[in-house]
């Protein structure tokens, strides 16, 4: 079979289009979320929480209960959380998001533990699998990056002023708590919505890797977004297509050609001096 | 001065950061058309003074009174430009000044491009609209951050040490357009420095702060009264001769 016969192949498939709504979804939102984060500086954030998606799965599944339903709740909770832990500095921010991970993670392998180990199901939520993508799932992934984008759209100009110099923001009136807080319930949010195609443990490269490349062009603010969305829309739908015909887990090989194309980038720009 | 004229009311406030106290008992008024200069050494309070004025901290005892609605725009010391990489273009900085006034979704339409176009020709970085404002010089960087204050059309603008990181010339340059400011626009200006020769041709009143406010008046007799003030002290070499930097 030819390589393009195996191409329209891939579409005959239910569960390839569910993948493909999904992915395009999730990176959608986790681009335009992760650029405000890797800026503010909150980029570990996506990381811990998506430990806190772990552990959530875990409870889900030694409950016999559909891991989402947990996982929302608990991971937009600990969003806010760590946003006003990181505020009051009582703790140091990354150490309080270190923490969390730490906790969430032990909590998520002790439960897996009592309830028979670790087992396909879990880790396809782990890794992202697209065969596991139901319709509940393509619903709740459009859905939701549907309030990331018109949140982003509708305060574009204040999340930029915030994110650039919160002080004088605060000075033109902006209710920067109230968009802080906004933007660790969308970074949750983000977060549950790839759990199914990139995996609990993943998902946070997609927040951080887009965003991280766009910055090494030399664009302003919306350029860079414009810019990390598609790099996001690239290496997710390419990622999706070549775990279906290589048969890899779909998370991992979308954080790898993440991974590649910054290297290559990153290389270019540093080594070579090439101006984008 | 004229009841009328005042734009800012300092009353007796109390500044503490948990059990350190950061300002005691300050209380001055701001009029129209001032140009105030706040000196004091490092951790004298002159960033603790400009940030309560705005608002930005807990004030625990006394209060600030904004007279008519006095409209403050703000230079901080930082201003997001701690990482020179952030992806803002100058446009896009000085649009953000413009943010106030407006109703929600807060989308700039042509007429506030015009404004802000108007406002960068005005300081002479029209043509760098596109570039990131972290490739830019000190001088051109504050002077960007001055139309994003510039462009929200304030009676007041409070500036943190913004001639810090210039060179000589940049930073006669952005004294010169500040003074311009007060004197054709009437626009009142209150410059946190730790360098008061810096501001001796320009300030019509100086507030030395070390925790209490320990004057307020102009330099002339600033120098008169406080010739052995711990600040002048850690800078003798500076008066030697009046208003020469050494």
């Amino acid at each position: 079979m030819s390589l393009f016969e195996q191409f329209i192949r891939a579409f005959q498939y239910g569960f390839m289009w569910r993948a493909l709504i999904v992915g395009v979804s999730v990176a959608i939102s986790s681009a335009t979320i992760g650029s405000f984060l890797v800026l503010k500086k909150y980029a570990m954030i996506g990381h811990g929480l998506s430990h806190v998606a772990f552990a959530a799965v875990a409870i889900g599944l030694v409950f016999n209960q559909a891991p989402l339903f947990f996982s929302l709740p608990l991971v937009v909770f600990s969003s806010i959380f760590v946003l006003r832990l990181n505020k009051t500095a009582k703790l140091h921010g990354d150490a309080a998001i270190g923490l969390m991970a730490a906790f969430a993670m032990a909590l998520g392998t002790t439960l897996v533990s009592t309830g028979g180990g670790f087992n396909v199901d879990l880790y396809s939520y782990l890794f992202g699998s697209i065969l596991t993508i139901r319709q509940i799932d393509v619903y709740f992934a459009i859905g939701f990056s549907g309030v990331v984008i018109a949140f982003v759209l509708l305060y574009y100009n204040q999340l930029f002023s915030m994110t650039f110099d919160e002080s004088f923001a605060r000075i033109t009136d902006i209710e920067v708590n109230r968009l802080n807080t906004m933007l660790a319930i969308l970074t949750g949010v983000t977060i549950v919505i790839g759990i199914r195609a990139i995996g609990t443990l993943l998902i946070s490269a997609l927040i951080i890797f887009p965003a991280v490349i766009a910055l090494q062009f030399n664009r302003g603010f919306k350029g860079t977004i414009g810019l990390s969305i598609a790099i996001s829309l690239f290496t997710v739908v390419a990622g999706l297509l070549l775990s279906f015909f290589l048969d890899f887990p779909s998370g991992s090989t979308i954080v790898l050609l993440n991974s590649l194309v910054f290297f290559v980038v990153y290389l270019t720009r540093n080594l070579f001096k090439v101006q984008y | 001065m004229m009841d009328h004229d005042k734009l800012i009311t300092v009353e007796d406030i109390t500044v503490k950061y948990d059990r350190i106290t950061a300002l005691k008992h300050i209380q001055f008024d701001i009029f129209r058309g001032d140009f105030i200069a706040v000196v004091g050494v490092n951790g004298s309070g002159k960033t603790t003074l400009a940030k309560s004025i705005l608002n930005l901290l807990r004030i625990h005892e006394g209060r600030v009174v904004w007279h008519n609605g006095t409209k403050i725009g703000y230079l901080p010391q930082h201003a997001g430009l701690e990482d020179r990489h952030f992806p803002a273009t100058v446009f896009e900085v000085v649009s953000s000044g413009l943010l106030k006034d407006k109703a929600f979704p807060k989308w700039l339409n042509k007429a506030d491009r015009n404004i802000i176009f108007d406002m960068l020709r005005l300081f002479d970085i029209e043509t760098l609209a596109d570039k990131r404002i972290g490739s830019l010089s000190g001088g051109q960087q504050q002077r960007a951050l001055l139309a994003r204050s510039m462009v929200m059309n304030p009676d007041i603008l409070i500036l943190d040490e913004p001639t810090n990181a210039l060179d000589q010339e940049s930073r006669g340059r952005f004294m010169q357009l500040l003074k311009s400011l007060n004197l054709e626009n009437k626009l009142t200006i209150m410059m946190i420095t730790h360098d008061v020769a810096s501001v001796e041709s320009y300030a019509n009143r100086i507030l030395y702060l070390e925790k209490h406010l320990l004057f307020d008046g102009s330099f002339e007799k600033f120098c008169e009264t406080q010739p052995f003030s711990p600040y002048i002290h850690t800078h003798p070499k500076r008066f030697d001769k009046k208003g020469e930097t050494s």
